[in-house]
């Protein structure tokens, strides 16, 4: 039977100590020394008495594969065998220190829950959990044992926005919006004569009854149709900065409590694709980090779904690629482009997209920088790269793409008088 | 009434300010709570435990060194405990308790009055205190948190562990007593016999409690 309760030291130090003490009294004449040594001799034999037999099991439970929190949490259960009544936790999850715990195990059984806060999005790791087994009455020790850490899918939080621009040009005969073809829109157009091809059910008698009173033409309510607009999504994950300048180097992750550019687009991303749809619209979803199958274009909540899935799951894979073609968007579909334009790739894509006739609208998920703990001559490097950034940027706008900042400042201003505009100048 | 224009200066001024700092509605720096946690019941910091071995061990040696050795040489000593209190936050053990238990018991057997006096039950209690609070500190570092819950059980047992312990000084104490007054001189066997007799009921006692499955047998075999 292999042992898997150690002995510590607690039990020789009693036994050794006690004894030393009662042969000192016992040396020296006085019982009452020898009385001071039986605690400690006590001590040795109560715990020789306690020792646990069976091992310590350890389950986490995450909960849900997919959250949308500022908190993760997992339960951890701790079942010890009889006489192990403590137990020592040391749990470390990524961008935070460990943290330790000695609990008690009453009954065999303990479900205890452990926090962390993260702003972070995407696939994120809970906790490494290590438990040492005890007994109170000390002697023996059990493990550790070790738990590897669980992983959970974190979506992005949609956030309200009330009005987003959307594409001019118009497609479908069922949407929210009015096209100037005619259809069975709720928006009406005129009165016409009856022709070929018109429904019965769209007689307009009074204006027959006023036209024509002997009935010889009839004339029918023509509505425009209704058409929907389309959104495509392009998310740039070939990179994932954080705040922190010092972590751009790779040796060092973002904390917890620190939305990277990637969590930002996740989050712009995730709360235009909601307003879009709740419009009745429809939007797609492309990744520039990524040659694969786009997210096809489509509305209603089942594609939302899909669609914030999709974004959590994007994240940068190897080496930045650099794609020279732009990705293929439909006709008629308006660009969102979420990067940090930190190079140029992504602004050459925005100008081949606006060159073929689509209206693109360039988000900044870049966060604001913070240049605690670099050197004078990385501080040097950071204001040549921001200058470099601004001036694609500016050159963007000029080229009349729109440019938007999500982090520090106010996008849903932006985007809705953005909307406004767009609205007043619409061609029907 | 028109403002004076140093006035509509002052408020222009203060509404640009004011727009500077205020961060818009909409986005704001994702605000949290930093650090996990363990969501546990009652805790006291594990630094607690170290602060009470450093009373227990320097107790025990005043214990047993007041008003016996010079002020000067018990304060050294005093230090020299807490040093290794400080050590042991750093190198989790039984040094502390070692470094406390080798000089107090030297001055108690050197210095100290033969029969029973105040020190015996508050040497006891310090004594053990410090033992098993070396356990505790050996187990834990000063940043970890230590349920109420745990420390608790350990302080009712410490009591029992440490109430049969008092009793049977006691009982030294008055069958020495009570054999001095007879005879005119030291302890006799009787007092031994005595001190003797309760350990072993008590061992008894605890075995008996246990069952005897409890403990190790001759011969059983074990796969290392």
């Amino acid at each position: 039977m292999t042992r898997i309760w150690h002995a510590d030291a607690s039990i020789m130090v009693s036994a050794v100590a006690g004894l030393l003490l009662a042969a000192a009294g016992l040396l020296v004449g006085r019982p009452q020394v020898v009385a001071l040594a039986t605690p400690l001799v006590l001590c040795a034999v109560w715990s020789i008495a306690h020792r646990p037999r069976g091992a310590l099991t350890l389950t986490a439970v995450a909960g849900t594969t997919a959250v949308r929190s500022s908190q993760l949490d997992i339960e951890l259960t701790i079942t010890a065998p009889p006489g192990a009544d403590t137990a020592v936790i040391r749990a470390l999850s990524p961008g935070n220190p460990s943290i330790a715990a000695m609990v008690a195990v009453p009954g065999g059984t303990r479900s205890l829950r452990l926090h962390t806060p993260s702003v972070r999005t995407g696939t994120r790791e809970l906790f490494t959990v290590d438990v040492l087994g005890l007994v109170a009455a000390g002697g023996w020790n059990h493990g550790p044992v070790h738990l590897p850490a669980a992983r959970v899918l974190v979506l992005p939080r949609q956030r309200r926005l009330d009005l987003v621009p959307v594409s001019q040009q118009l497609r479908g005969l069922t949407g929210p919006h009015s096209s100037r073809r005619l259809g069975d829109g709720p928006e009406m157009r005129d009165v016409a004569p009856l022709r070929s091809g018109d429904s019965l059910r769209r007689v307009d008698w009074r204006a027959t009854a006023r036209r024509s009173p002997d009935l010889s033409q009839l004339y029918v309510r023509r509505t425009f149709a209704a058409s929907e607009a389309s959104v495509v999504l392009v998310v740039d994950s070939r990179d994932d900065v954080g705040p922190r300048v010092s972590t751009w180097v790779g040796y060092q992750e973002s904390a917890p409590y620190e939305q990277t550019s990637l969590d930002l687009a996740r989050e712009a991303a995730a709360a235009i694709a909601k307003a879009v749809v709740d419009a009745g619209d429809r939007v797609g979803l492309e990744d520039l980090g990524r040659v694969a199958s786009p997210l096809p274009l489509a509305g209603g909540k089942r594609h939302l779904q899909r669609l914030t899935y999709a974004l959590a799951l994007s994240r940068p894979v190897g080496a930045p690629p650099t794609r020279r073609r732009a990705p293929q968007i439909p006709s008629g579909a308006l660009v969102y482009l979420f990067s940090t334009f930190l190079d140029d790739n992504a602004a050459d894509i925005a100008g081949q997209w606006q060159t073929h006739g689509h209206r693109v609208i360039a988000v900044d998920t870049l966060p604001v920088a913070d240049l605690r703990g670099l050197t004078v001559r990385e501080i040097y490097a950071w204001r040549l790269t921001d200058i470099e950034r601004r001036d694609r940027l500016i050159t963007l706008a000029r080229s009349g793409i729109d440019v938007l900042r999500w982090a520090g400042g106010d996008a849903a201003r932006d985007l809705r008088g953005a909307a406004r505009a767009q609205t007043h100048g619409r061609p029907r | 009434m028109t403002a004076a224009p140093a006035e509509r200066a002052t408020r222009v001024l203060l509404r640009r300010v004011r727009a500077a700092v205020t961060v818009p509605r909409f986005w704001r720096r994702a605000e949290t709570s930093r650090g996990a946690t363990i969501e546990a019941g009652n805790t006291i910091p594990g630094w607690y435990l170290h602060a009470g071995l450093a009373v227990c061990a320097v107790g025990a040696f005043l214990t047993a060194a007041a008003a016996a050795l010079p002020a000067g040489l018990v304060a050294v000593v005093c230090v020299v405990i807490a040093a290794a209190v400080a050590v042991t936050v750093r190198r989790p053990g039984y040094l502390a308790f070692g470094v406390s238990l080798a000089p107090t018991t030297i001055v108690l057997l050197a210095v100290g009055s033969e029969g029973y006096s105040w020190r015996i039950p508050l040497l006891m209690i310090a004594i053990h205190a410090s033992v098993r609070l070396s356990w505790f500190t050996s187990q834990v570092s000063a940043t970890t948190r230590v349920e109420v819950t745990v420390v608790a059980a350990e302080g009712r047992r410490f009591a029992v562990i440490n109430f049969v312990g008092q009793a049977l000084a006691l009982l030294a104490g008055v069958l020495t007593t009570v054999s001095e007054s007879g005879d005119g001189g030291p302890a006799s066997g009787t007092v031994w016999i005595g001190v003797a007799g309760a350990l072993a009921l008590i061992v008894l006692a605890i075995a008996l409690r246990t069952g005897a499955r409890s403990w190790p047998r001759r011969g059983a075999s074990s796969a290392r």
